[in-house]
């Protein structure tokens, strides 16, 4: 038996999916965070057999999703430099700034690394003492202690050919965002199990409480998002609006302390821009004066701020969950799995890459 | 799910494996052999420093980011059996 095993149970999930239609007596809007979780409702096909009940809103969980183009844009930049090596993770090579993306970089001729962790970027540095390692760093509160882990290393080893361009964002802000312009009409929330793994899920309860909102922190597995969801819908039916757990065998309500000390010993709150929001006040996360020499923006002094430029992708909405990769005309025409317009289509936590592998196949 | 054909993880989602042995105790580098199936890699384990031969661990990137739990009489399963 594995870990899973029960949580990938369809008889299980088949139990769970009648006690949700034998509790709700209408159609609820209810927001999954995670890229992932968006994911794995249309593997699954739990999206369509909940259709009566439950009206699925995509979140803006998908880190490459939204991602600033200005900051790609930054990457690129870095790889015309002959003595940078760019270590990024896989899936945001194919994400287009503003004019290009990392991959189109790397044909042009910059070098650009593909990399599974962070770490792996450190060695990188450790075998080429002559060229300047940088590491793209994006991602939540996943990744973000990984990310000051590699710098905490960096550190105490004093390699000086190391540093992180970062963009981490924070989820708090974001859903404190979409739910304060009720663009999208969401009424439950199923948290991102792995943030609130390292996170803890304290901070969602001042955002439950303010906006009267169900918030549940969901697992991956279809029998986690189907009790997510039916949580979610008891609170619903009963009126109730508070934070419960889910995913109980990894999340504790206070996270891993050890991962939180390391982001907090790096990092520091900072406005970020979100790819199809804009600015956001504290969603961000910025290299604290300690750690400067591992921040990328001030080693080669890159601009932090810059305007988004138009576009005919809205993956923006899509992000904010007011429209979905349907109303888009570009969708599945202009903009496939091969030719991708937006962040999106190109991530494969994206909304609209999922659409496209498991609605139009 | 969560393997590309050559074994490789796909980013963003972070999976449970199992500690095989721990192989160095340095407190940043602390490090061990993790079976995540029949796939076995080096991880970081330096974030569960609680955590030895034969726990479950849940890793992103390389690195283990929480301890994972393994309960047979999983408060969910009495939920899905019983109803409300």
């Amino acid at each position: 038996m594995t870990f899973d095993d029960y949580y990938r149970d369809s008889e299980v999930a088949e139990k769970i999916i009648r006690d949700i239609f034998s509790v709700a007596t209408r159609q609820w809007r209810i927001m999954e965070i995670c890229g992932g979780q968006t994911h794995a409702f249309l593997r699954t096909g739990i999206d369509q057999r909940l259709t009566e009940v439950v009206k699925l809103i995509h979140g803006p969980g998908c880190p490459v999703c939204v991602t600033s183009p200005e900051v790609i844009d930054n990457a690129i930049s870095l790889t015309r430099d002959s003595s940078v090596i760019l270590c990024s993770f896989g899936d945001m090579i194919r994400v287009p700034g503003n004019h290009r993306t990392l991959r189109e970089a790397r044909a042009l001729g910059g070098a650009v690394e593909v990399v599974y962790s962070p770490l792996d970027a450190l060695s990188f540095a450790r075998n080429n003492p002559d060229k300047e390692v940088v590491f793209f760093g994006i991602g939540f509160e996943t990744t973000a202690p990984i990310v000051a882990l590699a710098i905490l290393i960096a550190a105490s080893e004093q390699l000086n050919n190391f540093s992180v361009l970062s963009s981490h964002l924070l989820v708090p802000p974001a859903l404190i965002e979409i739910l304060s312009s009720a663009e999208a009409g969401v009424e439950g929330i199923l948290a991102a199990g792995h943030v609130c793994a390292v996170m803890g899920y304290h901070d969602y309860a001042p955002i439950s409480e303010r906006f009267r909102i169900p918030i549940v922190v969901t697992g991956f597995e279809a029998v986690d998002l189907l009790l997510g969801v039916y949580r979610c819908i008891v609170q619903l039916e009963r009126g109730e609006s508070k934070v419960e757990n889910q995913y109980q065998r990894v999340v504790i309500a206070e996270g891993n302390r050890s991962a939180r000390d390391a982001l907090i010993e790096v990092f520091e709150i900072d406005s970020q821009r979100w790819r199809g929001f804009g600015s956001i006040e504290a969603s961000g996360l910025k290299i604290r004066l300690p750690y400067r020499k591992y921040d990328a923006f001030e080693k080669f002094s890159l601009p932090r701020d810059a305007d988004d430029k138009p576009s005919e992708c809205i993956s923006g909405a899509i992000l904010r969950g007011i429209k979905t990769p349907l109303e888009c005309p570009a969708f599945g025409k202009k903009c496939t799995l091969d030719h991708p317009l937006g962040a999106t289509m190109v991530s494969e936590e994206g909304a609209c890459s999922a659409y496209m592998y498991y609605k139009i196949g | 799910m969560f393997f590309t054909s050559d074994g490789e993880l796909f980013m963003c989602l972070a999976v449970a494996g199992v500690i095989v042995a721990v192989t160095d105790n340095h407190p940043l580098r602390r490090t061990a052999r993790v079976l995540f199936g029949s796939i076995e890699r080096e991880i970081n384990i330096s974030f569960v420093p609680e955590a030895v031969e034969g726990d479950w661990i849940l890793v992103h990137a390389g690195v283990a980011i929480c301890s994972a739990f393994r309960d047979p009489h999983d408060p969910q399963f009495e939920l899905a059996k019983d109803g409300e």
